[in-house]
């Protein structure tokens, strides 16, 4: 289980407010050891310390694809997958939901 | 190489980039190819595939190729009315991706030679693309990446509703350096 992330190791980071932070590690960090439902799950919700306080989740895990970017849009917080979904992600419970293949 | 590419030693390495691998296929609707299965390569794709560096060629059903879309949740992105080709690279091959600031590195591309000249609002309309693309990246395809290319479906919710142009997809994810010289489209 992931506990800490240095956000120093990540893409990239989106402020949420001042104590929290989004964030995306490259589906090819070590961290994840290449195995497909570690992956699939490459964003973090942290503190500013570092200290992981959800990992992403979403029903597509299953298949291996790494996210490659987070962004904001309309207001709300958004992935988009390598599969060429963009999933909306709950900020409070890190669930992403698929809402359309952009490719 | 297998049987299909050994059916013919005319077949050569070409920068796919360059190859009308797809603009000169048959649909081949009454072809038995069917899922998975290796077939024979028609002498009229062996010409146009002089100097291509793929192998492992096959054709699969566009319902087999937008069935894991499909389970996602997802819309089929092939035309469910032709073929799709899988192939692996033998040597780095170069593709361009059109896209927003949101998703630079993805699956799917297309050749340079597919958009050249086009401008953002016909590549939008050529791809089937659900908002206008902003930027175009090259994109740096591995030796030994498991790819497929097929006819973009219809997608009439995007305001194509007819089939697009020819998409490649690849099969196996590539390191996000591997998009590069992402500038703006005109």
């Amino acid at each position: 289980m992931i506990r800490h992330i240095d956000a120093g190791i990540a893409n990239k980071i989106l402020n949420i407010d001042n104590n929290y932070q989004l964030a995306l590690l490259d589906g090819f960090n070590d961290l994840f050891k290449k195995e497909p439902l570690e992956v699939s799950r490459n964003i973090f919700l942290i503190k500013t310390d570092g200290q992981v306080i959800w990992r992403i989740y979403s029903k597509n895990d299953k298949f291996g694809d790494s996210f490659t970017n987070i962004y904001e849009k309309d207001g709300k917080f958004k992935a988009y997958r390598w599969d060429g979904g963009q999933y909306d992600i709950d900020i409070e419970t890190g669930l992403a939901t698929p809402e359309i293949l952009i490719r | 190489m297998n049987q299909v590419a050994s059916q013919s030693t005319q077949v050569e390495a070409t920068v796919v980039k360059n190859s009308t691998l797809t603009s000169k296929m048959p649909s081949n609707p009454g072809s038995q190819a069917g899922s998975g299965v290796t077939k024979p390569v028609s002498p009229e794709i062996i010409n146009e595939l002089s100097g291509t560096q793929i192998t492992n060629v096959k054709a699969i059903s566009a319902a087999d190729a937008n069935k894991s879309f499909i389970e996602r949740g997802w819309n089929a992105p092939y035309d469910s009315s032709t073929q799709v080709r899988q192939f692996t690279t033998v040597k780095e091959v170069e593709f361009v991706r059109g896209h927003t600031e949101s998703n630079v590195a993805g699956q799917f591309m297309v050749r340079a030679d597919e958009i050249k000249g086009m401008t953002a609002q016909q590549i939008l309309q050529h791809l089937a693309l659900p908002s206008i693309p902003t930027h175009i990246s090259d994109v740096k395809v591995p030796a030994g990446t498991k790819m497929q290319v097929g006819t973009i479906a219809p997608q009439p919710l995007f305001g194509a509703p007819n089939k697009g142009g020819t998409q490649y997809q690849l099969l196996q994810q590539i390191p996000l350096n591997n998009f590069y010289n992402t500038r703006p489209l005109k």
